[in-house]
């Protein structure tokens, strides 16, 4: 039994069958290498001019393009037919083609998308309730990784067909605080507060100057909007630094944050219902017992 | 305190804590045969600096956040070098200036130092730089496309005698020739720090001197660096090279008008 499957492999691999095989894995080695170097050298060239996105897009170029060729010589060296090859590639593309409209509409989109450049690799984008950072730009999808570590894929055409905010496309940002205080507060003097905390905080902008509006008179404060500007790197060292100094602030200056709260008034313009508390037993129970009795 | 008492290169014993005060930078220092320990803190107030001297006992604080330095045996001196900010500055001052077209003006403006710490040897080892005083960042240019800067407030005095002298800071005098056909608004100005040197005198410390040729508002400016020691006083030593050498004549976008960022 062994001797006969021996035979049939020393039979198999003839001298130019065998020579025909040394061939190919020396042009598979070879081939390999080319398209790393020409990777490395195309890397190298453009790495000044060009950015990451089309950097990647040129890698991916050259490795499928080089991969498709090498696949055709090794084919051809091993004796099969390109022409007819070729032929049924052709009807099995039309088949793969109906039954790939997501992924061609996906590949469209992906062209329009890097032509229109909307972000680029290392962007911060938000799309829906996603936020993350651009990994990589494909033709089908875009990978992002959320500030949480996770990964997710985003097909190209869902991407075009949506809106989509680039948040580090310019290099400053306005982190917009909204802020209620009581109605009894010096406006002027919130004014003044708000500016010398912004001021002092060494991630706030001092210029654009930070933005102070007293937006509206709510049910329970008057409502203003804080805008702070500030590098776009900066923005947890802002948030985080900022909201404990308003309210480390606002305490020491006695500036009232009121929660949501209700008065009701008797008739009088201004004066709310007198309430007088009695902490006589015979003003409340004690009155009620004795006429039980 | 004499100034070159805060500058000159200091001997560490082993194990023994260090303290030096720059402004509101606090530095505090340690060395064992091998390693050197670093900590650095804030103080509430600009105060008065003082020198490297010993802290023991109850002045050692407890939550000193030290990090540790591979310096090796063969060092046990330490040199602060007075150094300038890593970004350029945006110089406001604290009342709006104008000058008429054909006019110069010669201005004095402090620029807070920062300190860089180095273990003396054949090669100088930067163990790190801190700032003496912390500035605010701002934002010099169109908010697409512009600079990020530290914020510096200054009364821009016309004379050195108005000059405050102060150990951490650096006085960097600044001509302003205003060679366009309209008034110079000066409302701020973009002073590339970067490309200055520190050097050090008897009373304080300096920079090279800086000419902004003014040629209008949506035209570059033309910004000459002096080669030398700025010719106000003499005595002057260079004690640390520029960050980033320039060419002397520089076209910069010195003066800047901003867009109203304030609506929505």
């Amino acid at each position: 039994m062994f001797a006969s499957i021996l035979a049939e492999i020393t039979d198999f691999f003839t001298p130019q069958r065998l020579q025909t095989l040394v061939v190919v894995v020396v042009v598979i080695i070879v081939g390999i290498a080319a398209i790393k170097i020409l990777n490395t050298i195309t890397g190298r060239v453009t790495r000044k001019y060009l950015s990451q996105q089309y950097k990647m897009l040129i890698r991916k170029g050259i490795r499928y393009t080089g991969s498709v060729i090498l696949l055709f010589i090794v084919l051809h060296l091993l004796g099969v037919k390109i022409t007819a090859l070729l032929g049924a590639a052709g009807i099995v593309g039309i088949a793969i083609g109906f039954a790939s409209q997501t992924s061609m509409s996906n590949l469209i989109s992906g062209l329009f998308m890097i032509s229109e450049k909307p972000f680029e690799i290392g962007d911060v984008i938000k799309m829906g309730s996603t936020v993350g950072i651009v990994q990589s730009i494909d033709l089908l999808s875009v990978k992002i990784k959320t500030f949480d570590n996770q990964y997710i894929r985003i097909p190209n055409e869902k991407l075009l067909g949506s809106e989509l905010t680039t948040i580090t496309r310019f290099p400053i940002r306005r982190l917009d605080i909204n802020l209620g205080v009581a109605y009894k507060t010096d406006i002027n003097h919130l004014k003044n507060v708000l500016r010398e905390i912004a001021g002092a905080n060494p991630y706030c902008l001092d210029e654009p100057e930070p933005l102070i509006v007293f937006s509206n008179f709510g049910d329970s404060a008057l409502e203003f909007l804080f805008g702070l500007w500030f590098y776009k790197t900066d923005y947890l060292n802002l948030k985080n630094s900022v909201m404990q100094e308003i309210k480390e602030r606002f305490d020491r200056e006695g500036i009232e944050i009121p929660f949501p709260h209700l008065s009701l008034y008797s008739g009088a313009v201004t004066d709310p219902m007198p309430i007088r508390i009695i902490n006589d037993p015979r003003a409340s129970g004690g009155k009620r017992n004795e006429k039980a009795r | 305190m004499h100034l070159a008492e805060l500058w000159k290169p200091m001997l560490l014993k082993e194990n023994v804590l260090y303290r030096v005060d720059f402004s509101t930078l606090i530095v505090w220092l340690k060395r064992s045969a091998e390693d050197w320990y670093l900590a650095s803190g804030k103080s509430e107030k600009e105060q008065d600096p003082s020198p490297l001297r010993e802290i023991k006992g109850r002045s050692i604080p407890r939550d000193l956040n030290f990090s540790r330095w591979v310096v090796g045996s063969d060092t046990a001196t330490v040199q602060f070098v007075p150094a300038m900010p890593d970004r350029p500055i945006v110089v406001r001052p604290a009342t709006a200036l104008k000058v008429p077209p054909g006019r110069d003006a010669l201005f004095f403006t402090s620029i807070p130092i920062w300190v860089r710490v180095m273990a003396v040897s054949a090669e100088g080892i930067t163990l790190c730089e801190l700032p003496s005083l912390v500035l605010s960042n701002t934002w010099f240019g169109e908010p697409t496309s512009g600079e990020l800067c530290y914020a510096l407030r200054t009364r821009a005095v016309r004379t050195l005698e108005e000059v405050e002298t102060r150990a951490y800071t650096a006085v960097c005098p600044i001509t302003v020739r205003n060679r366009a056909p309209n008034e110079l608004n000066f409302e701020r100005l973009c002073v590339r720090v970067e490309n200055l040197s520190v050097y050090q005198g008897p009373d304080r410390l300096w920079t090279n001197e800086l000419e902004v040729r003014f040629q209008g508002e949506e035209q570059t400016s033309q910004v000459t660096i002096g080669r030398e020691a700025p010719g106000f006083t003499e005595g002057l030593t260079k004690v640390c090279a520029a960050r980033q050498p320039a060419d002397r004549t520089l076209l910069r976008q010195s003066f800047s008008v901003l867009r109203s960022l304030t609506g929505f």
